[in-house]
């Protein structure tokens, strides 16, 4: 059942004001909703207009077929995935799925930790996707989140994910992770953050 | 979330391993008989759709199938 478990603020980036942001464990027929008529609309309509995936890099696109609602409700059903959602102005800005992995650094080889499976801000939220992005911190909010949760399944803040091209960067600079390895089995860059790193994330 | 309490009985051994394997994962007993609830519903129901699961040796790709018992 979805419930509210943190109270957070985002940047409307026109204004530079501080919003009001909620983030909500489990997803609910709204995120549903707001995935199926909001978001994958605009992502199908921006992915059409390039012919390949790596392509749609360049436009901040390439999750366009990600399946949310369909994840979600399969991650209802299993101990180890959670899913989360941030809202704001009445309309979810962010989703993410987890589940629980293990470490690949040598630091924390084989230890628990929380692995971020999806991740994604809501569209018009996307420098490159639209020209004049809506708000900006939906994914910092989301990896605290992560943390958050590894910090209460006793993992001391280890989180782990596979990052699109697109959003490499990111997480090599702002999000605080390690870029470990290319995995060639998933064809994506693989990053992981230490307990030291989480800190240091959270005291930023 | 809403949490339940309940009593376990382990037996010495079963209680030194709980014991051996928290502190070599750095997790309290609590959050350890956690992970393994997550991991063996993992593998219960990957089993109970048919799919297979195996454990691998990086060094020789030997393959060898996991059972559960």
């Amino acid at each position: 059942m979805k419930e509210l478990i943190g109270e957070r603020v985002l940047i409307e980036r026109a204004s530079g004001t501080e919003v009001p942001a909620q983030i909500f464990r489990t997803l609910d027929q709204k995120n549903f909703e707001d995935f199926r008529n909001r978001w994958h609309p605009l992502l199908k309509a921006r992915r059409a207009e390039v012919s390949s995936w790596e392509s749609a890099a360049d436009l901040n696109a390439q999750d366009s077929h990600w399946e949310w609602v369909e994840k979600a409700l399969e991650a209802e059903r299993m101990m180890g995935r959670d899913t989360f959602a941030v809202e704001c102005a009445g309309e979810t800005q962010g989703l993410m799925l987890v589940d629980v992995g293990f470490g690949r650094l040598a630091v924390q080889r084989g230890l628990e930790l929380i692995y971020v499976e999806l991740l994604a801000t809501a569209p018009w939220n996307r420098p490159k996707f639209v020209d004049a992005p809506i708000y900006k911190g939906v994914g910092r909010v989301l990896i605290g989140t992560a943390i958050s949760l590894s910090v209460e399944l006793g993992f001391n803040g280890r989180i782990a994910l596979h990052s699109l091209r697109q959003s490499e960067s990111w997480y090599r600079t702002a999000g605080g992770f390690t870029d470990v390895e290319f995995d060639a089995d998933k064809r994506m860059r693989y990053f992981e953050m230490t307990e030291a790193d989480a800190a240091t994330f959270v005291s930023d | 979330m809403d949490r339940r309490q309940m009593t376990l009985m382990l037996s010495d051994k079963e209680m030194s391993l709980l014991d051996q394997l928290a502190e070599r994962r750095g997790m309290s007993k609590t959050a350890l008989v956690r992970q393994a609830l997550r991991l063996y519903q993992s593998v219960t129901e990957r089993i109970e759709n048919g799919e297979k699961v195996f454990v691998e040796r990086p060094a020789t790709k030997e393959k060898t199938e996991l059972m559960v018992l």
